[in-house]
């Protein structure tokens, strides 16, 4: 298939990409990488009448600013990988494949909010915040608000960038996840010695990644905390999975990751 | 030595890797020809009312001179595809008043560029009438017909009783059965259909141009489909296509479909499939629920056999269909020696693209079942899965099965005995670290080669004429041409899909000339008006190594016997005393020699000294069609020159919590008789592996209870990855073919019949399941076999 015609516009700032966004409502699409955005329209399972190309804009390369890890709207999955976030550096692996991950950005897919995608999932685990704008300035939304949909970035906004926190110096993560023809779920999880903190998340659910920190630091304590905040969860019936198999995987997976993630967080406290 | 048996760096791979090898896609073969697209059902059964223009004129990209929509009213001289099962319900180029698959043809738009085409293509709005559709095997056989026109959906339904006198359930014997269903997969061919097509008003004759891997069977069967001779259709093949795997072959609708379109419109039309056609709406390699049932003794004897198959054609029978049923037929029994045996053979018709040849067409799925039945006996009689293959198979060659094929030649015991050596059979250990169950699993197969049409006698009604056409005719035509300069070209009647089959054809005429393989080119794209070529002819059914092979081996044989004459003219002694080695031709009792190839290339400048025994220069062609093939008697099919024979074993991890599922090690032993380019062989045990794999873990197209199809991209249809290949050992064992000029047999099937069965055997031991399960082991799939949820389908 062949996409059908549509007008590509090349923004000179992020000023004129709303402006460009305000101008042609919701029959723009902001393109970044790509990756899922093309394929879409060359199978013409979606239609924009304007692409809106972010990518090219002055972004900055990713920085640390204190314990968090700022990612612009122009930065690849692939030279977001080792700079200094290991949650997401576990999650990276399993994003599409290396050649997606060459031009496919972080903020692109966390604005896409596939229920089932890694980065995501990576996000509302290792916390942080969005940072959006519109034609009434800039505001920050909180990972867990962003992903879970509690708080939407709407169609006369884009992203500029996404910040990370990025644990302590004992921290122990693990990104595990299961596949057949799409994804069936994934778990991941950080215990921080530093902190006394962990937490887990795990995708598969309708509503998106959840999250559960573990009571009083315990990470012994995590697993029971997910079962009992997944009992009336939903997960997603697809043609790769009916729902208690998602539902068994997520859970399995979630045993995985807090094992591993202690694990190295021993190792890292040795 | 000779060249045959060595493995000389292929001719071929320097330009396929470099990225300068070029394909149908790199060249225009007619200039001035419009683009088409094709305009598609969305639905899988309805009655088309009416074809709706949409809004491209609007459009600037639509604003274009050559514009045009044909229709199936455009090209009402055409016929539809005839099959020889039915004339009720044919197959027809574009869809005529009613829609039976998710992407049928409905029209043809044409346009100065592709991009304006598709956009014309996808503006045209059907307006279709929806009716219920049909789309499993199991509604096929019970549910309402799809076609008005038919009682029923079985299309075909013939029993084969070869030992009438044999009393089924002997009282000591032990009766095991087996029932799977193989679901629909398909190949991934990097390069997908492009044909281009003229039509002469003046002569009335077509040309095409497409990347078609035959069988050239189907030339007549297009060329019927436009109303013209065979002589009035000429077929140009590229001279290389980029995969082909047998799916390839259902494009030749299509190339009727793009010639007619080219005569409406009165331009060339060429036509480049999408992938998302060429998954949903080309072919797939057919669904098949096979029945197997053992009658066994007490010492683990194979006593008697009864298969009974039902095969889900798709929409319609799309010739060369059933072969698909039938390609088996004459080895249904396998590798073992039983001779009591029924076939009961159904094929039945449901909403989905029509089914063809997908690489070991028709094998995968009676051998899921077969091998699953054999594991299962084991069980039941308390016998090892490799001890009771040892007991039952044959042992004596040639043998004939009672389908009516011979197997030619083997040592089956000792690849089973190789293969688990290699494994560590005995010595498996179900024992891990973790949670996770480990098992072991094997599974034997034969593999045809080089196959006659014989099919057709047995599917067709007994009493039709068709029923009795002698079909005995397969073989390869091959030719050899020395120039005036003495340089050697090859031509085959196989176009070369990535095999090899340059190099190994130029191995094989360097052996018989005497000359390095480097001084030898060969052509393998083919035209039908001016090339040698026969009904069998193409890249397909294991043909290169037995039959293209062998004929490259007489053709040039005949040029080594010219130049003989010529050297021995020129040496003063006899042919018989001269020897062709290293280039030169040597009189064996003085010693005197000559450059052999500047021989062949004198012939053409000073014919007035040739040898009275050479009628001019070297330009000798020949066929090869080994005599011990039969048309079809007493519904005994001896279909193919030869049957290698393959013992596959694997191991694998299941983790019982999620599905997950490792393939530990996997073995591959066969015996394809001489070997002729090693590398390539491992090669072709590979990509075999990698394509059955795929289909055994996830490779399904499934559908919907409305007829729509899961997989219509690469984000819902899942081929191996090169990360999950497991690691593979590969032997070999070689008992040479009486019938094949090298004795080489097949390779190029192997492990794509064989990997689903492998699976099943050790996902079945891994779970300790009562029976092998069926395919695709997702992790679902697994998750659900091992919580017993799963039904076995």
């Amino acid at each position: 298939m062949i996409a059908a015609p549509f007008e590509y516009v090349r923004p000179d700032s992020v000023d004129d990409a709303v402006a460009l966004l305000a101008e042609h409502g919701n029959r723009a699409r902001l393109l970044a990488g790509g990756q899922s955005l093309v394929p879409e329209l060359i199978a013409r399972s979606t239609e924009a009448s304007v692409l809106v190309d972010i990518g090219s804009l002055p972004w900055a390369s990713p920085s640390i600013r204190g314990a968090t890890l700022t990612i612009e709207a122009g930065t690849t999955q692939a030279d977001a990988a080792g700079q200094g976030c290991r949650i997401l550096d576990a999650a990276l692996p399993w994003v599409g494949h290396a050649q997606t991950r060459n031009r496919g950005t972080v903020v692109g897919s966390l604005a896409q909010r596939d229920p089932l995608a890694e980065i995501p999932l990576a996000f509302v685990l290792a916390g942080g915040h969005v940072r959006v704008v519109g034609p009434e300035g800039t505001r920050a939304i909180d990972a867990s608000r962003f992903v879970s949909g509690a708080e939407v970035v709407r169609d006369d906004e884009l992203i500029i960038e996404s910040v990370w926190n990025l644990g302590g110096s004992q921290c122990g993560v693990a990104f595990d996840e299961v596949a057949g023809v799409g994804t069936v779920a994934a778990a991941a999880a950080i215990v921080d010695w530093s902190t006394m903190t962990a937490a887990l998340a795990v995708s598969g659910a309708t509503t998106g990644p959840i999250r559960v920190d573990a009571p009083d630091g315990d990470p012994d304590r995590l697993i029971t905390a997910l079962e009992a905040e997944t009992a009336t969860v939903e997960f997603i019936a697809d043609a790769t999975s009916p729902s208690l198999h998602r539902r068994a995987v997520a859970l399995h997976l979630a045993e995985r990751v807090v094992a591993l993630a202690q694990q190295r967080a021993e190792e890292g406290a040795q | 030595m000779g060249w045959v048996g060595r493995s000389p760096t292929r001719s071929e791979d320097r330009a396929l890797v470099d990225g300068l090898a070029r394909f149908a896609g790199d060249v225009e073969p007619i200039g001035g020809a419009l683009h088409a697209a094709i305009v598609r059902s969305p639905v899988a059964r309805g009655r088309l009312v009416a074809l709706h223009p949409g809004g491209v004129e609007s459009d600037t990209r639509g604003k274009d001179r050559g514009a045009a929509l044909v229709t199936a009213a455009d090209i009402d001289f055409t016929r539809p595809v005839p099959n020889i099962l039915t004339d009720r319900v044919s197959m027809p180029l574009l869809a005529i008043d009613r829609v039976s698959y998710v992407g049928e043809p409905l029209a043809v738009a044409l346009a100065d560029t592709r991009d304006a085409a598709m956009d014309l293509a996808c503006s045209i709005e059907p307006e279709i009438e929806t009716g219920p559709a049909c789309a499993g095997l199991d509604f096929a056989v019970l549910g309402p017909p799809i076609h008005d026109v038919l009682d029923s959906n079985v299309v075909h339904e013939r029993t084969f009783r070869y030992t009438p006198d044999a009393a089924p359930g002997d009282a000591d014997q032990l009766s095991i059965a087996h029932d799977a269903v193989m679901p629909r997969s398909t190949a991934l061919p990097l390069e997908r259909v492009d044909i281009t097509a003229d039509f002469d008003p003046g002569s009335g004759r077509y040309t095409v141009w497409a990347n078609y891997g035959g069988p050239m069977a189907l030339h007549a069967v297009m060329a019927s489909c436009l109303g013209v001779a065979p002589a009035d259709l000429r077929l140009h093949i590229s001279e290389r296509i980029g995969g082909n795997f047998g799916i390839k072959q259902a494009m030749y609708p299509m190339i009727a479909l793009v010639a007619a379109a080219a005569r409406v419109v009165g331009r060339p039309v060429r036509w480049r499939e999408t992938r998302a056609e060429s998954l949903t709406a080309a072919s797939a390699a057919s669904e098949r629920r096979t029945i197997v049932t053992g009658g066994f003794g007490r010492d683990g004897k194979l006593h008697s056999l009864a298969v009974e198959q039902t095969e889900n054609l798709g929409a319609y029978v799309r010739t060369p269909e059933p072969a698909g049923l039938y390609r088996m037929h004459g080895a249904i029994t396998g590798p073992y020696d039983v001779q009591d045996l029924v076939v009961a053979n159904r094929a039945v018709l449901t909403n989905q693209v029509p089914s063809g040849l997908n690489r070991g067409f028709g094998a995968p799925q009676l051998f899921l079942s077969l091998e699953s039945m054999i594991d299962r006996a084991a069980r039941e009689l308390e016998l090892d899965r490799a001890e009771i293959r040892r007991r039952n198979v044959v042992g004596a060659f040639p043998h004939r099965c009672p389908g009516g094929a011979e197997l030619d030649s083997g040592d089956y015991v000792a690849v089973i005995d190789r293969a688990c050596e290699l494994i560590g059979w005995s010595s498996f250990d179900r024992a891990t670290s973790g949670t996770r169950r480990r098992g072991i699993g094997l599974a034997c197969s034969v593999e045809t080669s080089g196959n006659n049409l014989g099919y057709m006698n047995l599917a067709a009604d007994p009493d039709s004429p068709a029923a009795r056409v002698p079909r005995s005719g397969a073989g390869a035509v091959a030719a050899i041409a020395i120039d005036p300069v003495g340089s050697v070209t090859v031509h085959l009647d196989a176009p070369d899909c990535g095999q090899g089959y340059r190099t190994i054809a130029a191995q094989v005429a360097a052996d018989e000339l005497g000359v390095d393989p480097e001084a030898i080119r060969v052509e393998t794209a083919l035209d039908t008006a001016s090339d040698g070529w026969l009904l069998t002819s193409g890249n397909y059914a294991n043909r290169f190594s037995t039959a293209v092979a062998s004929a490259v081996a007489e053709a040039s044989r005949k040029a080594a016997e010219k130049l003989r004459h010529v050297a021995a003219a020129r040496l003063g002694t006899t042919p018989d005393l001269i020897d062709l080695v290293e280039g030169q031709a040597i009189d064996r009792t003085s010693g005197a020699s000559t450059p052999v190839l500047r021989l062949g290339g004198q012939l053409h400048w000073d014919l007035a000294q040739r040898p009275t025994a050479l009628d001019g220069p070297i330009r000798e062609s020949a066929y090869y069609a080994p005599g011990h093939l039969r048309s079809p008697e007493a519904g005994a099919l001896q279909t193919s020159f030869t049957y290698s024979f393959q013992c596959d074993a694997a191991i694998v991890q299941v983790d019982p919590a999620t599905g997950e599922l490792a393939i530990e090690s996997y073995v591959s032993v066969h015996d394809a008789g001489t070997v002729l380019h090693p590398a390539s062989f491992v090669g072709q045990v590979h990509g075999g592996l990698a394509h059955g794999l795929g289909a055994a873990l996830g490779e399904e197209i499934a559908y919907d209870e409305d007829g729509r199809p899961s997989a219509t991209s690469l984000h819902s249809y899942a081929p191996l990855r090169a990360t999950r290949m497991p690691p593979v050992v590969v032997d070999h064992l070689e008992s040479p073919s009486p019938h094949t000029v090298h004795g080489a047999k097949g390779i190029g099937d192997g492990c794509a019949v064989l990997a689903p069965a492998v699976l099943a055997s050790a996902i079945g031991d891994a779970l300790e399941l009562a029976r092998n399960p069926t395919p695709p082991f997702t992790p679902a799939r697994v998750w659900e076999l091992a919580v017993g949820l799963g039904s076995d389908r």
